[in-house]
């Protein structure tokens, strides 16, 4: 009964219960929202950083200028550029390369349903070091021409038939999501590429009309070998290889987590300012809540209702409300950023990688427990002060 | 059971401080017989109100001892003096008392749902009591719908509702009109023959006809009224 | 009519949030440069159209006896299954998820949709054990 008079308090009162589970939800779905959000953009770029997988890329001089790389790279903009093979060549040439592998870029025209036009990307099966691990994953056999492996964001499925310039590509894989944007992408060996390459010319669909699809590439990934630092690895290819550009791949994704670094703060920030009112409007609410019911309060002392027995009824609202509001608002935070993160991916401009299902558990438990105590502890300063009402005083007076 | 003080004495501060003291009850020598009722008469401010908490264990004396039967009431840590309260002493104070989120019926029981669970023969009993005390049909309506008088029957209904020993009323009449008067002043007084020790304290003229005793409260001084 | 009860508005805030949602706040993709729509389109005018079936019913349903309104409310809950699964189940959305119509519209169409037939099934269930005192 004691346990159900609390409920039945909160009931009585459905707006101020209402404003506090509000309150209570508002505080977790901030920390828990905010958690999740940061804890998604770090595994992002952590991602992006595996993806990425290697020291140093090496693009044609004409892709250099910072936005077209960064465009394709890390905001997934579908895009290409080449460069004669020979280049590839005179980079492996040089010292101090533990792994090279060369890359090939097309973008789809736009066709089928959707317009907007996926990015493929080509690689060598026998020198590559960072795609293959991660289609190993989700694909254990060779990929064969004409196979495609379809990243997770697309609306592709194992066994679909998707057309490129004309040509017939199977899909033999979808990828694990990354939260980058490998995600929208399509990946193929060197052979098929080059096929869509030859077909994108012959249609006259591709902005470069004079290449020779069997002898170019688009980047150069290079592995630096133990003993050379990637600083002279980069700096020894830009010196000696012409019209390439080499960049640290740590460099590249530094602008990302500069930005993270600022999303992040400004969303502790949020955090700190909404918890540092939402725990002082609930001290005032339940101190008002407590001070208008003090003769109640003081009855139960009559009728033989202990001091303990005040405090715990209102620590029992508290964590009631508390509860409540707080499971509301880690769902509404759970299940929001789940449903619409490829909306905040966009927003963001960031990668974004939901964590785990455990993990986002843990932080819906970390994040209730969290209000619950933020919400006794402003609830317990008027428990405190109520369990030691002067009864006499209360009762005589009409205060 | 019967109460029993021993000089007990009860001093405030003075609101504005300082070592001057209001003494509002002078040393007490007094027993709350049970099996009568014991009326208290009194100008507001002489002190009656203080002596009723006193004895109710709601305010700590300055000095002195409350007994009720065998156990020292002050001698008690704050949990078990509330369930001897709960247990044997009822209280009926001053101004209104209800708890609004419950109707009155769970009004009148809670002294028994407080610390635990109402039996069907405890739940005709409250019945019982509101019947007599004529709001039997407001049972299930809440408090905020019912008038100062019947809040006021609500709460000797949920002061009868343990068969406490001791009763002590703090102005039970105040918001009633005669006929009720009559009811409350009469239900206290069979309580008192049922062998309860009743307190109570009151301006109302004609409850003199009712007391075994009658005492009167002066500047903190009790005596007994000449006959 | 009679008295609101929760279930009564959460039905037909539900129902009329996705009507008016699906063409106003969280449509499909736009059309292509040639003027052409993509398939998701069509799902969005599915959508639109099944709920305004929904907000129909939801407004009618203020005016029925109670047996009535519970017998309305499971029709809606039904429709707010099937109007969950238009969006690439019935009818296939866009080619790569970071479009609008899988980032937006797909997870709001199955929030709402899902929720109206909870309130629709709950309310349901209630008229039944109120039915059964």
């Amino acid at each position: 009964m004691r346990q159900n008079l609390a409920v039945r308090n909160l009931k009585a009162k459905p707006v101020r219960t209402g404003i506090l589970i509000l309150l209570t939800a508002l505080l977790s779905l901030m920390i828990c929202g905010g958690t999740l959000l940061v804890a998604s953009m770090r595994s992002g770029l952590a991602s992006l950083e595996a993806r990425l997988g290697a020291d140093i890329m090496v693009v044609p001089y004409e892709a250099k200028t910072k936005s077209n790389l960064e465009n394709i790279v890390l905001q997934g903009n579908p895009g290409y550029f080449y460069m004669p093979v020979e280049r590839y060549e005179k980079i492996a040439s040089l010292d101090g390369i533990a792994q090279i592998s060369a890359q090939f870029y097309l973008a789809s025209a736009s066709s089928g349903c959707c317009s907007i036009p996926v990015q493929i990307i080509g690689f060598d099966p026998e020198t590559d070091f960072t795609i293959t691990p991660w289609i190993r994953r989700s694909y254990a056999k060779q990929l064969q021409t004409g196979d495609i492996v379809v990243g997770n964001d697309l609306n592709a499925f194992v066994g679909d038939t998707l057309q490129f310039y004309g040509v017939n590509c199977h899909v033999a894989a979808k990828l694990d999501k990354t939260g980058t944007y490998y995600d929208s992408a399509v990946f193929t060996s060197v052979e098929t590429i080059r096929q869509l390459i030859a077909s994108s010319l012959e249609k006259g669909m591709n902005d470069f009309s004079d290449i020779d699809p069997q002898s170019v590439v688009s980047t150069v990934l290079i592995n630096v070998a133990e003993g050379y630092s990637t600083e002279e690895v980069m700096n020894d290819i830009n010196i000696h290889v012409k019209k390439v550009k080499a960049v640290q791949t740590k460099e590249m994704i530094s602008g990302i987590s500069a930005s993270l670094k600022g999303t992040s703060d400004l969303i502790g920030v949020l955090i700190v300012v909404v918890w540092g009112l939402g725990v002082v409007i609930l001290l005032l609410a339940f101190s008002m809540s407590v001070n208008e019911r003090k003769r109640e309060f003081a009855a139960l002392r009559v009728i033989g209702a202990s001091q303990r027995n005040l405090a715990s009824l209102v620590m029992q609202e508290a964590v009631l409300s508390g509860l409540a509001g707080a499971v509301c608002g880690t769902v509404i935070a759970v299940m929001g950023i789940t449903a619409f993160h490829t909306a905040i991916e966009e927003q963001l401009g960031l990668p974004f990688l939901m964590p785990s299902l455990g993990k986002q558990m843990l932080t819906s438990i970390i994040s209730i427990a969290a209000v619950l105590v933020a919400g006794t502890a402003a609830a317990a300063v008027s428990a405190y002060r109520i369990s030691r009402i002067d009864t006499a005083l209360i009762l005589r007076g009409e205060q | 059971m019967n109460v029993t003080t021993k000089q007990l004495t009860k001093e405030f501060p003075r609101k504005s401080g300082g070592s001057n003291r209001f003494t509002a009850l002078q040393p007490l020598d007094f027993t709350l017989e049970s099996g009568k009722l014991t009326v208290l008469m009194g100008r507001s401010g002489s002190g009656k109100s203080t002596l009723l908490n006193l004895l109710a264990g709601l305010m700590h004396p300055t000095a002195g001892t409350v007994m009720v039967g065998e156990t020292d009431l002050y001698a008690m840590p704050d949990r078990e003096l509330s369930a001897f309260r709960n247990q044997h002493i009822s209280v009926i104070p001053q101004g209104q008392t209800a708890i609004y989120s419950l109707n009155v019926l769970e009004n009148v029981l809670l002294p028994i749902t407080l610390n635990g669970t109402a039996g069907t023969s405890e739940i005709a009993y409250a019945k019982q009591l509101l019947e007599q005390l004529g709001i039997a049909e407001l049972a299930d309506v809440q408090p905020s719908e019912l008038s100062g008088g019947e809040l006021r029957r609500m709460a000797i209904a949920r002061a009868f509702v343990r068969r406490p020993e001791i009763i002590l009323a703090d102005e039970p009449t105040a918001d009633l009109d005669d006929e009720n008067t009559k009811i409350v002043f009469e239900s206290l007084k069979s309580a008192a023959h049922n062998g309860a020790a009743v307190l109570m304290v009151t301006h109302e003229n004609g409850a003199e006809q009712y007391a075994d005793r009658l005492c009167v409260m002066k500047s903190g001084v009790l005596t007994d009224a000449e006959e | 009519m009679k008295k609101l009860t929760v279930t009564d508005v959460i039905l037909l805030v539900l129902s009329t949030a996705l009507c008016l949602g699906v063409k106003l706040v969280f449509h499909a993709c736009g059309p292509k440069e040639d003027g052409s729509w993509m398939t998701c389109h069509w799902a969005e005018q599915a959508v639109f159209a099944v709920s305004i079936g929904m907000m129909a019913i939801a407004v009618v349903r203020l005016f029925l006896e109670r047996r009535e309104k519970a017998g309305a409310a499971l029709a809606m809950s039904l429709m707010g299954v099937m109007t969950a699964l238009i969006p690439n189940v019935m009818i296939r959305l866009c080619m790569m998820s970071e479009m609008r119509c899988h980032a937006v519209m797909h997870p709001a169409v199955v929030i709402l949709s899902v929720l109206t037939a909870i309130a629709g099934a709950a309310d349901f269930v209630l008229s039944r054990k109120e039915g059964g005192k």
